[in-house]
């Protein structure tokens, strides 16, 4: 419990770091890159204020809500079912970048695609032989 | 129909299959060959007919492929009561849960340098596969969530 709240806490002032560095970054027309950090700071000072404010029951009830065995069911088909999904789209994308000359975003593509189907085998098989 | 001759059904699917994937991908990028000097994609309106045509095969293609797999799955006892095993589900449900945190982290890594590089659309391509995975994910886990 006192990890998590660490954990959430130095996520917080990384949140805050990286929100002041973006907005100077976009004070020195980085616009870009400010941009993308201002993101990823909001979303980890967002979701570790939650974490770290939610009421001691509400905490307790998620946790048990994540080890619940047919929630954890629920959560496997699910997550089945979007990466077969994000496979697909993945495809897609890939064909299209290769149709319009983009040659090396499509390379990109195939990559994240390749990397995903032998990441879902390669967790497949430990799982298999662990269970 | 007997296993035997259902197996010839299959190895005559799987030739049709094969062509057309093949023919649809050589239509799908068939080019002009002055196509790259130029900066447009397609520079003819036949080389575009052919394009189309293409796609077309391909998805034509696609189809004949699943209906080879779905008849070849129906042959396989084994991979049958594979599909329907409860360990074997369990075990597909927590690679899934990894590889999907795995291809988040990565799809997001990559949303960024994109956004760095300012490339623009790359960058709404992914938001959108992003988008549809969450989507699919919230809408599976609704739908299960009635269903189990």
């Amino acid at each position: 419990m006192k990890n998590k709240k660490t954990k959430y806490i130095v996520l917080i002032i990384l949140g805050i770091i990286t929100i002041i560095a973006s907005i100077f970054l976009n004070m020195n027309g980085w616009i870009a890159v400010g941009g993308g950090l201002i993101g990823f700071g909001t979303a980890s000072l967002g979701l570790s204020l939650i974490k770290l404010l939610s009421k001691p029951e509400t905490q307790k009830a998620n946790e048990i809500a994540e080890t619940d065995e047919r929630n954890q069911a629920i959560r496997g088909k699910a997550a089945y079912a979007s990466n077969m999904i994000i496979l697909v789209c993945l495809a897609v994308a890939c064909i299209v970048y290769m149709q319009i000359d983009q040659w090396i975003t499509a390379i990109v593509f195939f990559g994240l695609l390749v990397i995903q189907t032998i990441s879902l085998l390669i967790a497949t098989k430990v799982y298999g032989s662990k269970m | 129909m007997k296993s035997k001759s259902k197996s010839k059904y299959n190895m005559a699917l799987v030739i049709p299959t094969v062509i057309l994937i093949f023919a649809g991908l050589a239509g799908f990028f068939f080019r002009p060959v002055n196509a790259i000097d130029e900066l447009t994609l397609v520079t003819d309106d036949t080389a575009r007919l052919i394009q189309i045509i293409g796609l077309v095969v391909l998805m034509a293609g696609l189809i004949l492929m699943y209906f080879a797999i779905n008849s070849a799955v129906e042959n396989d006892h084994e991979l049958k009561i594979s599909e329907g095993d409860e360990r074997d589900n369990i075990i597909r449900g927590k690679a899934a849960q990894i590889c999907s945190l795995v291809s988040s982290y990565l799809l997001v890594a990559l949303l960024m340098i994109f956004i760095i590089m300012d490339l623009s659309t790359p960058t709404i391509m992914l938001g959108v596969v992003l988008f549809i995975n969450n989507f699919v994910n919230i809408f599976a886990v609704s739908y299960y969530d009635k269903k189990m």
